[in-house]
């Protein structure tokens, strides 16, 4: 029988045992290798309120070899993917220690949201959203903790339904996508391009008009 | 498949500190569990020995971790390899007395726990207990029996070989491992005369007798079996001269050239892991052949079968899984319903290059549970 089993199985007992460090893990389906951790997004953070769930593949060669995690709650943070929830964290990859536990791992990825490392992102996108207008950034994280991780927020994001506010989530201007829009171009590419060519804060004055018409002229 | 001498072993290692209640009930007794086990495998260690920054592991978990990354796991500090691990054997004594009384241990708080129910307010406590079993995910009869039970699978041991008790983790015959049990562990194993082997160990490996029954390779090995093998570059080697290494020493020559490579690393560090035992620990070499024909097919039905690819296999894993829970549960003492965790919360103590994990975050989180606890209790 396998070391593998006996010191997850150990850890899923720790995890349960222990209520003080809000850190939870459940089997995701038959197998205890195949597992669904989640914490609260830590306090003083835009992540605040929201409750994130972590994927976890424990792989054959555990502890010997990383565990694998990624967010299944869509996270707004520069090292995390904004469309797979991959995550961009040393100890997941050449940092790994077999010392390491699934609980001190979920509990780095919750310091994590704490402190982010824009300068080594998984997501270039959010992380320049992140450098060039923090403000901005903060805001956008929290509305996708509001709308994605069931976070606090204005009653009208929550009872608007399904109709989430595509602008708010690309972390945008409504007053410069209308611009755009006016000019005849689909709403949806307009925030497409707006979003890509990091159209907020001080980087709108850098940015011609001119060369977003020609990007949204592009195919 | 799982005979029952593994599944038994298993279940004797399903312990950990949090079999203890939490500091402000029995002070220490958590901290020492935790102590005497390796952060690798979380168990009590086998074999330990040090590096020269002072962290401890057992030896065939660091020969293991070595193999991936140069550095000492705990700490990080680099340029560690296989030549700088020492015997530590006074931890290695102070496990083999804590293996003793570790269960003793456990049935004086369990006797304790129990008068303190019995003379105050019996119902009403037990209830409570019980609501925190029904809490714990994945346990399926949280009233199993005082002992888990004894599976009876094919492939048992000879009813005379000595196996690890699940309780006690003392060797006992396997025909008697049942009643041994039902006494709650009081029956002391009879010393077996009868073996050469334990002739050997009693008069020391020095004596005619044990050397003049040896012969051939067995031999060999015996007379210098302290050395330990040397690692291998298979790169230069043909596969001839690498099944004529694993023929050595008995071992299999079947399979690919990589599977032949794998095994002779494996056996390497099986064998040099048993060295680093005292004597009287350690395994015989059939015995470590054994080990090794259980990591191999347990490496072939990982790679044969991918976790998150079949479900058959997660319903096998499933099945032992919740084995293991039920047959860890019963063994709990009732005081010792747990709010703080056992060692596996303890984050390494320092991991200087991990830019999220700090030490002091490690440590806050063993030590705010213990003052957590107190609180609770004051
Ligand atoms: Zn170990
Ligand atoms: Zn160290
Ligand atoms: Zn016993």
């Amino acid at each position: 029988m396998d070391a593998r089993l006996r010191r997850v199985n150990k850890e899923i007992a720790d995890c349960k045992n222990d209520k003080t460090s809000n850190i939870s893990l459940e089997l995701i389906d038959n197998s205890p290798f195949h597992l669904r951790g989640s914490f609260p997004g830590p306090e003083d953070t835009p992540y605040e309120g929201g409750h994130f769930e972590v994927d976890i593949v424990i792989p054959d060669a555990y502890p010997f070899q990383p565990v694998k995690m990624k967010f299944i709650t869509k996270v707004y943070h520069p090292n995390v993917s904004s469309a797979s929830g991959a995550i961009c964290l040393d100890i997941l990859k050449d940092a790994w220690s077999p010392v390491l536990t699934l609980k001190s791992t979920l509990i780095s990825l919750q310091s994590l949201l704490c402190s982010p490392e824009p300068n080594d992102p998984q997501d270039a996108e959010v992380a320049k959203h992140y450098t060039t207008s923090k403000g901005s950034f903060d805001e956008t994280a929290r509305y996708w903790t509001q709308i994605y991780a069931g976070g606090p927020g204005k009653m009208e994001a929550k009872s608007s339904g399904g109709s989430k506010d595509e602008v708010a989530i690309a972390g945008l201007e409504k007053a410069h996508v209308d611009q755009f829009e006016a000019l005849g171009f689909p709403r949806n590419k307009v925030i497409d391009v707006l979003r890509r060519l990091n159209y907020r804060g001080a980087n709108v004055a850098q940015i011609s008009e001119d060369r977003i018409v020609e990007e949204l002229l592009k195919p | 498949m799982a005979g029952k001498n593994q599944i038994q072993k298993l279940m004797a290692e399903v312990q950990d500190p949090s079999d203890f209640p939490e500091h402000s009930k029995s002070p220490g007794l958590r901290l020492l569990d935790s102590a005497l086990r390796c952060t690798i495998c979380s168990e009590l260690y086998d074999g330990p020995v040090t590096l020269k920054c002072g962290h401890c592991f057992c030896s065939l978990c660091i020969r293991q971790s070595l193999a991936e990354k140069q550095e000492c796991p705990a700490c990080r500090e680099e340029e560690v390899s296989e030549g700088h691990l020492r015997r530590n054997t006074v931890m290695e004594e102070a496990v083999t007395a804590w293996k003793a009384c570790r269960p003793y241990i456990l049935q004086v708080l369990k006797d304790v726990a129990q008068h303190d129910v019995a003379s105050s307010r019996p119902s009403k406590k037990r209830r409570l207990d019980e609501d925190l079993y029904e809490q714990d995910v994945a346990c399926s009869s949280p009233e199993g029996a005082k002992h888990p039970p004894a599976v009876k699978q094919t492939g048992s041991p000879h009813p005379d070989e000595l196996v690890d008790c699940p309780v006690c983790s003392k060797r006992v015959k396997y025909k008697i491992i049942n009643e041994h049990m039902d006494e709650g562990c009081t029956s002391e194993p009879e010393p077996d005369f009868s073996s050469k082997a334990q002739w050997e160990n009693l008069l020391g490996s020095k004596s005619l007798l044990g050397k003049k029954k040896k012969k051939g390779k067995e031999r060999a090995l015996s007379e210098e079996k302290d050395d330990p093998l040397p690692k291998k570059s298979y790169d230069t080697l043909r596969d001839k001269a690498i099944k004529a290494l694993l023929q050595e020493h008995d071992l299999s020559t079947t399979g690919s050239r990589q599977m032949l490579i794998a095994r002779h690393q494996r056996w390497v560090s099986i064998y040099n892991a048993n060295l680093d035992k005292a004597e009287k620990l350690r395994k015989s070499l059939p015995s470590l052949r054994r080990d090794l024909e259980q990591w191999e097919t347990q490496q072939k039905n990982k790679t044969k079968r991918p976790v998150v690819d079949s479900d058959t296999y997660q319903i096998k894993q499933k099945s032992e899984f919740d084995k293991l829970v039920e047959a860890a549960r019963p063994k709990k003492p009732s005081s010792a319903i747990q709010t703080t965790s056992g060692e596996m919360s303890a984050a390494p103590a320092h991991v200087p290059r991990s830019r999220t994990i700090s030490p002091s975050l490690a440590e806050k989180a063993i030590v705010v549970d213990d003052f957590e606890d107190e609180r609770m209790e004051n």
